[in-house]
């Protein structure tokens, strides 16, 4: 569906492993991950807790080295982080001494803008995510969802090409979460920025991505993989779908047969 | 909308001074205690002066109009003098001790450096230092700001080194993946990351500045507070001696609440 040229990611026989601090022994936590991302696709990775997703995050985001295999942004190794693969973390991880506006503004600083220009850039990002009017409020005034859009905006309005989100709406409570969910879909659409979406929650993997991997548990391996079939933009229905249920069924059944053996 | 939330937290951390009419108690029972013990002759006043007659030596001290003492007027001299001192003595130590503890703190090479040598020389009480820092820098003002100094060095150093050290990695993640470099993730993440540990340090070692200033004071200068607790002994003025006490405790408690609210002014989180 997507040509080789227009991929900016490539992850190629990716290994990881930690030493357990107790009592030095390697812990494997990534095994032989392959994959490619780029041109605006929405690649959801769900797998259980403990299997490598943060590790694989990380890894992208220049946060963590690489060990073994490659790991090519637009044709380079990836050694340091980059603002253009922002990420938004499990926990917001907001600057508490900085207000939102400062927040979202922390990055085009960094990158030499005037305070003349990037404040309306700035008031554009809040609205985006539905969070105008809160420039002022520091963010522990702020619930988790609301945290999480002024994340959202501080990554977007660097223009990414690449946003990587770590179970960005695990925190948040079932009504906040959809909405959350909904609200992306619309950015994405919007912006046509390339998302990998690490995750645990099927359903959310599902209705947001275009590809969905299914990962081990841990070591971490790609056990499975779809493309998924529905048209964008799509809408909150398609969750109560037949075709919808089947797929997410196909998915747990991967995700149960691992925890069998 | 902004504001309005904002001045609501200022108010949250007010409460730590709104009056608590419990607290008093204790005091009020103290002093009436004084006045009895003092008025009805179970201890002469040469020992301990009744609490009207220090009032009476603390107000004439600051304006001069009885002149009950040799010092009557003169508080606003000694008062400005001490507080020179510790202005002087605490700077010299915030201007070491924070860009230093926020080195310690980051930098592995400046800990392995600086941290053994300064945790050994911190086993000395400040105290100790007196004789040698008299046969240094003879008696008076260098002394003086030499004890300052160095005491209120310790608490600024180890707190700025504490709070730079415990900065969550996911700040300074998100900090390298918003695009700063080495430098501006020291001062946009580091230093405010580590700033109320940072300022908790600075409040110690201005407390510290305080009793520093009085131990060199009390080593013959003519002026300052403690050179005229001093003085007042020998002459055999004891309500002068408390006299003084109060109102050292009193600038002290004043320099901390200034310091506090500018404190609260570069940072309000
Ligand atoms: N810095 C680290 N040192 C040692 N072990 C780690 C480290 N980070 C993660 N791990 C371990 O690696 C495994 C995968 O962690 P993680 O990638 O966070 O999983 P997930 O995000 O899928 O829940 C876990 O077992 C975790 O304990
Ligand atoms: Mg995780």
């Amino acid at each position: 569906m997507i040509d080789n040229q227009q991929q900016e990611l490539i992850i190629d026989h990716l290994y990881m492993s930690f030493t357990r601090p107790d009592d030095g022994v390697p812990l494997k936590v990534l095994d032989n991950i392959s994959f490619k991302a780029g041109g605006g696709e929405f690649i959801s990775i769900v797998g259980p807790s403990g299997c490598g997703k943060t590790t694989l995050l990380n890894i992208i985001a220049g946060f963590e080295p690489v060990q073994e295999g490659r790991v090519l942004y637009n044709g380079q190794p990836v050694v340091k982080p980059s603002p253009e693969r922002a990420m938004v973390f499990q926990s917001a991880v907001l600057f508490p001494w900085l207000t939102v506006h400062e927040n979202v503004a922390y990055g085009l600083k960094r990158a030499g803008m005037k305070t003349s220009d990037y404040k309306s850039i700035v008031k554009d990002y809040l609205k985006m995510v539905r969070m105008q009017g809160f420039d002022d409020y520091y963010p522990e005034q702020l619930s988790g969802g609301m945290q999480q859009r002024v994340a959202l905006a501080r990554a977007l309005v660097l223009q990414p090409a690449m946003l990587l989100m770590d179970e960005p709406f695990a925190a948040l409570d079932a009504q906040t979460r959809l909405t959350m969910q909904e609200l992306l879909l619309d950015l994405q659409q919007e912006l046509s920025t390339t998302v990998i979406l690490v995750t645990h929650d099927v359903e959310e993997a599902l209705y947001l991505a275009d590809r969905v991997y299914v990962m081990s548990k841990r070591p971490g391996r790609f056990i499975h993989d779809l493309t998924v079939p529905f048209k964008k933009p799509r809408t909150f229905s398609l969750r109560g779908a037949a075709a919808f249920a089947e797929l997410k069924t196909e998915i747990l059944q991967c995700i149960f047969d691992q925890v069998d053996d | 909308m902004g504001n309005k939330q904002r001045k609501s937290r200022v108010n949250v951390s007010a409460n730590s001074l709104r009056f608590d009419a419990l607290g008093i108690v204790l005091p009020c029972l103290l002093i009436a205690f004084w006045y009895i013990i003092t008025s009805y002759g179970r201890i002469p006043a040469y020992l301990l002066p009744p609490p009207l007659q220090v009032g009476q030596v603390a107000l004439d001290f600051a304006v001069g109009t009885w002149q009950v003492t040799p010092y009557a007027g003169t508080l606003w001299d000694h008062a400005l003098t001490s507080t020179i001192r510790v202005l002087r003595g605490f700077a010299l130590a915030a201007v070491l001790g924070v860009p230093l503890g926020l080195l310690t703190g980051r930098i592995s090479v400046v800990r392995r450096f600086l941290d053994p040598t300064v945790n050994m020389l911190r086993t000395v009480p400040g105290i100790g230092w007196l004789p040698l820092a008299m046969v240094w820098f003879g008696v008076g003002e260098k002394t003086t700001l030499f004890l300052i100094a160095l005491a209120a060095f310790f608490p600024i150093y180890i707190n700025s080194a504490q709070g730079a050290s415990s900065v969550s990695p996911l700040y300074l993640r998100a900090g390298q993946m918003l695009g700063a470099n080495r430098f501006s993730l020291f001062t946009t993440i580091i230093m405010p990351a580590s700033f109320p540990s940072l300022a908790a340090g600075l409040r110690l070692g201005l407390g510290l500045s305080w009793a520093f200033v009085v131990l060199g004071e009390l080593t013959g200068v003519t002026h300052g507070l403690g050179a005229v607790m001093m003085d007042a002994r020998m002459l055999g003025h004891v309500d002068m001696v408390m006299v003084s006490m109060i109102y050292i405790a009193l600038l002290g408690w004043l320099s901390d609440r200034i310091l506090t609210a500018l404190l609260r002014l570069i940072q309000p989180f």
